[in-house]
């Protein structure tokens, strides 16, 4: 049997359900997360708070990104983690040893990151679905093979130390509480960007490459070119959060950027929902908690992830953003309603 | 010369390995239509089973290694429960719930066998001059071993009830299922199989190599890579992707760096694959 492509999404009725308008929950919600991002840095006494708050930040970025290529486009990236290494050490290299202004440096770590996504997305012209995928995964150990061995340009094992803060000359976001704005800023940029990508004509025939790919292609669609180009987008995201990871705190190193960084991102993706805006948001964000605030379960505290992981992708695949459809909740509604 | 002679004596027999815990991809991809990502950790289990085992000093060597393969198929029949609703599903799901199965097994093994890897020592993993090579024992007996392994298997597919059954299960499932074979069984079979085979493969590299934790990992990752290059799903195919990838790799190592190893097999299997998208045997063998 020859491998088959991750045709079967089962997302392909998303879109076609009809919603009544959502206008004012959109509202709601925008003006919920406005109050939020004015007032949670003042309410986050703790330093360590805010820090958990802003790697969630970081972290949807780099599952909104990861969103795009497979969720909407259908393409499996398992190297995330890598585009976010791009474009950590290239800013981080930028900002210390060559001692470039920091946004300069923010820029050049985006657009080696774009590279980088574009460099990946070539193969696409002759790969598909699982082939595809290896290639990925390959791109990311190699990824961090070299940053592990060039050891004049990284440092290897030991990381950059020293990477100035973020801001523009004398103005800067120095420690947790004032990082929490560029980050956050960044965040709901991105996520603006999926909501709007989403209803875009390129968005839709995305959706309609990863669906059925023949009837893209039928269309007139230049399905190569749309593949590089998710590519391009999900990278650019994961160099956005490498960038603001990276000075943000300072402090980089290999095992940050590694495979299970990657899997972790996409774990994060499916536990949310893959395809949705929501998804991404939720699961980075449910991951993340469960991670630094179960940590009293200390040993167990992996085991219980792989768990939840399994018991996410066997028994409740929606995501989630689907925890609404599933049965077990349904059933309280009904015995609430009375019904 | 002799550095080469050494070196492919060396990649032959890691090839071996890799081989067969490329086999044990290909044949789970077959039947079950499952990517099975838990199978750096169940080569792990097997081995560290095995070590206890062997190091306790009550079971010889090759009463160990039947311990770890027995071992590894209990595993694998265990994870067959897991994964029966994952069989030919969406590979998206696949990936993660192997991953995550993965992680919840390399989690036992730390709670069972601690942090520390562990290593025994066996003679058959001093260097003995031959002519003036030095070739290491065990690794000619894997050698040996993965040519009787492979043998037997590709016999058994052939010419057993068994092993027809599960050759009409990778053919058409649907079809089996109406002609009264039991898939799960048969998928259970598979992954038994495979399994074993890890866990046995794990076990005879041991001696070689300090057994912790990212030892699973690289051996596995490294099958994973072979049954690729090999054409994923076709078993002859695995086994001759893991004998390219030993010796290449072994004859990378001898005249270029160690360092670059993984960008070197990772480069090489995107080469393959941009020049041959299936991989390399896509259509000259039979699948199973």
């Amino acid at each position: 049997m020859q491998p088959s492509s991750g045709e079967t999404l089962s997302l392909a009725h998303e879109g076609l359900v009809v919603r009544p308008p959502r206008r004012w929950r959109l509202r709601i919600a925008v003006a919920v997360a406005a109050a939020l991002w004015l007032f949670l840095p003042v309410a986050l006494t703790n330093t360590y708070d805010v820090h958990v708050v802003n790697i969630i930040g970081i972290t949807i970025i780099l599952v909104i990104g990861l969103n795009v290529v497979w969720g909407f486009c259908g393409q499996i990236s398992l190297c995330q983690a890598a585009f976010f290494g791009i474009g950590a050490y290239i800013s981080a290299i930028c900002s210390t040893a060559l001692a470039l202004p920091v946004p300069v440096s923010m820029l050049l770590g985006v657009a080696g990151a774009a590279l980088g996504g574009a460099i990946l997305g070539v193969p696409s012209l002759r790969l598909s679905g699982f082939y595809l995928a290896i290639v990925t995964l390959g791109f990311g150990e190699i990824f961090n093979n070299l940053v592990f061995n060039l050891q004049h340009i990284t440092n290897g094992q030991g990381g950059i130390i020293g990477i100035p803060p973020l801001g523009v000359g004398g103005f800067r976001l120095k420690g947790e509480h004032q990082a929490f704005y560029a980050v956050w800023t960044a965040t709901a940029l991105a996520i603006a960007f999926s909501v709007i990508l989403k209803r875009t004509n390129v968005g839709r025939i995305f959706q309609t490459v990863r669906d059925n790919e023949a009837l893209a292609q039928a269309t007139g669609a230049n399905v190569f070119g749309l593949k590089v180009l998710a590519f391009v987008v999900s990278a650019v995201h994961g160099g956005l959060g490498g960038v603001i990871y990276a000075h943000m705190t300072g402090f980089i190193s290999p095992e940050s950027f590694s495979l299970p960084r990657s899997l972790g991102l996409f774990t994060m993706l499916l536990v949310g929902g893959i395809g949705t805006i929501g998804g991404p948001i939720l699961g980075a964000a449910a991951l993340i908690l469960v991670e630094e605030y179960l940590r009293f379960l200390q040993d167990y505290l992996v085991l219980v992830y792989g768990c939840l992981i399994v018991a996410c992708s066997v028994y409740f695949r929606g995501g989630l953003v689907r925890l609404g459809d599933t049965r077990v909740v349904a059933r309280g509604r009904q015995w609430f309603s009375g019904s | 010369m002799h550095v080469f002679l050494e070196n492919l004596v060396a990649g032959l027999g890691m090839g071996g390995v890799y081989g067969l815990v490329a086999v044990g991809y290909s044949l789970v991809f077959c039947t079950m239509g499952l990517v099975n990502f838990t199978h750096p950790q169940v080569l792990l289990t097997g081995t560290f089973i095995g070590i206890v085992a062997y190091s306790s000093g009550w079971l010889p060597y090759p009463a160990a290694l039947v311990v770890a393969a027995g071992a590894g198929a209990l595993v694998g029949l265990l994870l067959e429960r897991v994964f029966r609703r994952l069989a030919r599903v969406d590979l998206t799901y696949m990936l993660v719930a192997t991953i995550g199965m993965g992680i919840v097994l390399e989690n036992v093994l730390l709670r069972v066998f601690g942090a520390e890897g562990r290593g025994i020592s066996y003679a058959g993993s001093k260097p003995v001059a031959v002519g003036g090579v030095l070739v290491v024992p065990q690794f000619v007996a894997i050698i040996v071993l993965t040519a009787a392994l492979a043998g037997a298997l590709m016999l058994a597919l052939k010419r057993t009830r068994t092993g027809l059954a599960l050759r009409v299960v990778a053919y058409d499932v649907e079809m089996a299922a109406a002609l009264g074979i039991p898939v799960n069984r048969m998928n259970a079979i598979s992954l038994a199989i495979a399994s074993a085979l890890a866990a046995a493969d794990g076990f005879v590299i041991a001696p070689l190599f300090y057994v912790d934790y990212v030892f699973g990992f690289s051996v596995g990752i490294k099958g994973f890579v072979a049954a690729v290059i090999g054409t994923y799903g076709n078993i002859p195919g695995a086994l001759l992707g893991g004998l390219i990838l030993g010796v290449l790799e072994n004859l990378s190592t001898a005249y270029l760096s160690s360092a670059y190893k993984p960008t070197l097999i990772f480069l090489f299997m995107l080469l393959v694959l941009l020049v041959r998208p299936g991989g390399l045997f896509g259509t000259r063998f039979r699948k199973i």
